[in-house]
């Protein structure tokens, strides 16, 4: 049967399904009661008429009933239990649900707080935000991005590196979300740290496969983060005081119950730590800062209107002593910035839609400048950037209980700089500058329904039309995608998920662990966009009574138009001065294929006494490039044959949590030099003959005599494997106005010495050997946090 | 008292975390034979280039030395041909003599060295000549905007076909004299790789870019090449050494051993 006419038929057999049962509907928002934050994903269902349904990501919900009066139920992760009897047709029915203290009243004998087992959509998790705040993290920077990294099917790059890679794909092909803005470059301190303050978010999700269709743009992965709206009746702070940063979180009303705000501000203390080592006349240092906001106004009952922001900025600068009259100085930095506006309006009980103007800038900037007497005489910068404004609106609607359709349009302008260079100096023609940069337009619509064929089989099917447009060049893309879910019992399920991403744009990358040199560019006439076919099926079984769950899933991912560096480039390779340059960066790309195909397990129990998860990986990434390798099948770098990983967080009494992690993964792919070998090229039109020179003889005229190193097969060669354990404990105390945790942690406890990079030396008898850098040994850490 | 506490805690960080001899075992890499040995029509003499590849984590033994000892055989259609090791030169040399080097016919390379290593490959010289149908060149003088300098450029232009029905793999090698100011003189070289199947010809363009000079001398040289001898050189022309620049993996053609045999047929122009 044609793949379309099959489509089709499902869409009817739903609309047939829908228009037969004739109901009474509720609709409302659901909100955290005391701070107002709207939930999303809590279920709402009718126990007596089997009838259920969950809230979107604005808390918004619509149930059809097919008889009045009705029981009805809203259950929520972490709240108490709500149930509201709904006598009339049409009742706007707000919940605000309590916080349930986690551990007396959670785990309550045959309750089923897990729904893994019931959802669509497979390879995605969530995290809740409490929990990453009890995980172990470096120097005790709580880190969004590394709990990411502890999920199966994601690995993370290098040693402290916050760049991950999810089910074979690069750094690039992470789609991050910060309240709609897409965020380039969630790196802070070379990687180190992420740019996401936990204070700030409400939930974090991560999709790894089956994509909805209302994601787009990337090829691997979706991580969605919402910050909170802010408490809109009381005044509320969190403080936290590091080894290296400290940050501060302020909400309340602006005008109570209608108007809330966030402000969440976080900064090193790096350069002021330094600063005493330093010789008095030079000035040398690095911080960053992260500065998140959120205005949250509910306008009426149906409207409401967001405003958030967040800004970010590493910088490093060095002003060198000098004996003369000039100063030097240098600086490297680089900075996101995010914007959204938006309009969240409920039309009728069916009908809600989201509207969104979104801002997003990153720039990476390396700069010098020399003053004579206090008079700049002289300043270079290089700067490479990308900044997008977005339009998207978003429409929601319950058609029934068994057909729920979302679908939007949204348009994206990208301004793409890859390299811009500035010179200013005492030059005839002036100051100097070469800026290369594009613009392009990327456009997006999807449609997709979420629909109950029978009670067992649930199918989310949906289509995603993407369009990207430089000048005269366009791209379309077909993006099919389908999740389907099939309930073997209550609590066990079998899932399969099918998704095809386009992604127009790359980055340009000789490290791979996602370095702020890396560039944005777009795709081009030259430089096809990213295509990838991800199929997916796995099993999904919640323990209810033991509130934990287990996923297995198998993925085989395929992806078209990969780039990467040819051989012998880099991004110190392009050429920006020059107008009519042959030293592109497009010169310097070449475009192959991949294929990522593995098996993931995950044990999760995301509350009690003791919460956390077990996940493994096992997995192959392989590439292949026509220029690379000798058009031979390759390693991906980040491949990874086995990855570990698991979570631990118990409360040994009301005051006191324990919690340690512990992670194992196959050592990188890397590229090692085999030996070293003398070779001729041709060079015919030479009238010495340099080859062959041996012992100062001229050798073979018309012949160069080279020395090359022979590296075997690109990527051949495997880093030690990686392992680590991390502990802390926290220390909680109730003070008269505000609760105070003091956390101690241990990263790395057991001092293993894992690889960062590895250099072939020569010992003192001669031999080479292979020296392998660490970076982290066993690093304590202290941090004092205060909730008030 | 506050500084000493900084220092010892920042010492304690980057003390522990250090350089050390990797644990792990690397790769057991016996040397290779390395081949150099190009073959065309119109040679008179076939060199054949020879020698060990050094192990990086060897004990240093092999030291790249050169291969002086083996049996060097060259074979064709109808014939077999052993190479002679020139002592002076340092190279097996093998004279045309009593056999020919035909256009679009395969050739053999075998090697054994006198510690039994065995290396052979094969090579094809093309069969037709490069089809040039058109070569020019235009200078261009300009004030370099970065360091205010007189500069100067040669933009060459070679239009090639397509060869069909072999594989149009071509290299084209420039080499300049030129005479700069005052004393200087100086010679240039630069490659340009050109494959492709645009039925209207493939079109080649390569500029030098320099001081404002006296140009003295050009020419160069159209190499349709076999894919050998294409893709070592071109994966040669990439390597590079900077310190974020991706490692080249250079093509061979050798079986067991590294390097290249390839065939090739040449046409010089002068401009």
């Amino acid at each position: 049967m044609n793949a379309r006419l099959f489509i089709f038929l499902i869409f009817l057999f739903g609309l047939i399904q829908a228009k037969a049962q004739s109901k009474y509907t509720i609709s409302g928002t659901v909100t955290e009661a005391g701070s107002g934050e709207l939930l999303p994903g809590v279920m709402v269902f009718c126990p007596a008429q089997q009838e259920g349904t969950s809230s979107n990501a604005y808390g918004f919900y619509s149930l059809q009933l097919q008889s009045l009066p009705a029981e009805v139920i809203f259950r929520f992760l972490g709240h108490k239990e709500v149930s509201v009897v709904v006598n009339a047709n049409g009742q706007r029915q707000d919940v605000s649900m309590e916080l349930a203290e986690i551990q007396k009243e959670l785990v309550i004998e045959g309750n089923r707080y897990l729904n893994t087992a019931e959802q669509t959509q497979m390879s995605t998790i969530e995290i809740p935000v409490d929990q990453i705040k009890k995980i172990p993290a470096l120097l005790g920077e709580k880190d969004v991005l590394k709990v990411i990294q502890l999920l199966p099917g994601v690995q993370k790059g290098s040693e402290g590196s916050s760049g991950f890679y999810v089910r074979g794909g690069g750094p690039d092909q992470n789609l991050i979300i910060l309240d709609d803005a897409v965020v380039y470059n969630a790196n802070h301190l070379f990687g180190f740290f992420s740019t996401f303050n936990g204070d700030a978010l409400k939930s974090v999700e991560l999709i790894k496969g089956g994509f909805p269709s209302r994601y787009g743009g990337r090829l691997s992965s979706v991580l969605n983060m919402q910050m909170k709206d802010g408490d809109k009746q009381k005044f509320k702070g969190e403080a936290g005081f590091g080894l290296i940063a400290s940050r501060l979180m302020l909400e309340g009303p602006i005008a109570k119950g209608k108007v809330s705000y966030l402000v969440s501000a976080r900064r090193t203390y790096i350069d002021m730590l330094i600063y005493p080592f330093l010789p008095t006349d030079s000035k040398a240092g690095y911080y960053f800062y992260d500065l998140n906001g959120k205005v949250n106004w509910v306008v009426n009952k149906n409207n409401r209107l967001y405003l958030s922001g967040y800004t970010g900025k590493d910088r490093f600068y060095y002003r060198p002593w000098s004996e003369f009259g000039d100063q030097e100085s240098a600086y490297l930095q680089w900075f996101n910035r995010t914007g959204t506006l938006r309009w969240n309006h409920i039309y009728n009980q069916k009908l809600f839609s989201n509207t969104s103007l979104i801002y997003s800038k990153y720039l990476f900037d390396i700069g010098s400048q020399t003053k004579q007497d206090g008079v700049e005489t002289f300043s270079l910068s290089y700067g490479s950037g990308i900044q997008d404004w977005t339009l998207k609106h978003d429409f929601d609607y319950a058609l029934s209980n068994r057909h729920h359709i979302k679908m939007g349009v949204s348009t994206i302008k990208h301004h793409f700089t890859p390299s811009a260079v500035v010179v200013k100096g005492d030059f005839a023609e002036g100051d100097l500058s070469g800026k290369e940069e594009y613009r392009s337009f990327e456009n997006g619509w999807y449609i997709e329904d979420e629909m109950r064929l029978t009670d067992q089989l649930k199918l989310n099917l949906g289509y995603r039309l993407s369009n990207f447009v430089m000048k005269d060049n366009a791209y379309w893309g077909w993006e099919p995608r389908l999740n389907a879910r099939f309930l073997i019992n209550e609590h066990w399920s079998v899932k399969g998920g099918y998704s095809r991403m386009n992604q127009y744009m790359h980055l340009l990358s000789n490290t791979g662990i996602g370095l702020p040199t890396d560039l944005w560019i777009p795709a081009t006439e030259n430089v096809s966009p990213m295509r990838a076919d991800q199929w997916a099926i796995g099993t999904t079984k919640d323990f209810a009574k033991k509130d934990w769950s287990i996923t297995l899933e198998g993925y085989y991912k395929k992806m078209d138009n990969v780039l990467s560096y040819k051989e012998g480039a880099s991004f110190l390779n392009t050429g920006v001065l020059e107008e009519d340059s042959d030293v592109s960066w497009q010169d310097n790309v070449t475009s192959g294929k991949g294929e990522s195909y593995g098996a993931e397990f995950l044990l999760q129990k995301p509350t009690g006494k003791l919460s956390g998860w077990i996940g493994y990986t096992l997995s192959w990434t392989k590439l292949q490039f026509d220029a690379l390798n000798n058009g031979l099948p390759f390693f991906a770098r980040y491949d990874r044959r086995h990855d570990f990983s698991a979570v631990a967080i118990y409360e040994l009494s009301d005051n006191i949590t324990l919690s340690g992690t512990w992670v194992y993964g196959t050592g990188q792919a890397i590229t090692l030099p085999n030996a070293n070998y003398n070779v001729l090229t041709h060079d015919p039109g030479s009238s010495n003959g340099f080859a062959g020179g041996y012992n100062g003889q001229w050798g073979m005229p018309g012949y160069y005599d080279f020395g090359v190193q022979d590296f075997g097969a690109k990527n051949s060669f495997r880093m030690a494997a990686y392992h680590r354990l991390d502990v802390a404990l926290q220390f909680h105390k109730q003070m008269e106005r505000a609760k105070r945790t003091i956390e101690v942690g241990l990263y790395n406890a057991y001092n293993r010495r894992n690889p960062f990079f590895y250099e072939i030396r020569t010992s003192a008898s001669g031999r080479n050997y292979l020296s392998q850098i660490s970076l982290f040994p066993v690093i304590p850490s202290i941090s004092w946090n205060y909730q008030f | 008292m506050r500084r000493v506490n900084i220092f010892f805690f920042g010492l304690m960080i980057f003390a522990l975390g250090c350089e050390q001899e990797a644990d792990i075992p690397l790769p057991k890499v016996e040397p290779k034979i390395t081949v150099s040995c190009y073959i065309s029509d119109d040679t008179d003499t076939v060199r054949a280039y020879l020698r060990w590849s050094d192990p990086v984590f060897s004990n240093g033994d092999s030291e790249g030395d050169i291969i002086s000892d083996a049996q060097v055989v060259l074979s064709g259609s109808g014939f077999s041909r052993s190479f002679v090791f020139n002592d002076f030169q340092q190279y097996f040399e093998l004279p045309v003599q009593g056999f020919e080097l035909t256009p679009g016919l395969e050739y053999r390379l075998d090697i054994k060295a006198s510690n039994g290593s065995t290396a052979s490959a094969v090579t094809r010289i093309p069969l037709q000549q490069s089809d040039i149908r058109s070569a020019s060149f235009e200078r261009n003088a300009e004030v370099d905007d970065l360091f205010n300098q007189y500069y100067v450029t040669y933009r060459f232009e070679t239009v090639l076909g397509n060869l069909e029905p072999e594989e149009p793999y071509y290299r084209i090698i420039h080499y300049q004299k030129w005479e700069g100011p005052g004393w200087y003189q100086s010679s240039n070289v630069w490659h340009a790789f050109a494959s492709g199947d645009d039925e209207e010809g493939i079109i080649s363009e390569s500029s030098f870019y320099g001081y404002d000079t006296t140009l003295m001398l050009h020419k160069a040289h159209i190499i349709h090449c076999s894919e050998d001898y294409y893709r070592f050189h071109s994966t040669m022309e990439n390597i590079s050494y900077g310190p974020f620049a991706e490692p080249t993996i250079v093509y061979s053609n050798v079986n067991n051993g590294l390097g290249v045999f390839a065939g090739f047929r040449q046409l010089e122009i002068l401009y």
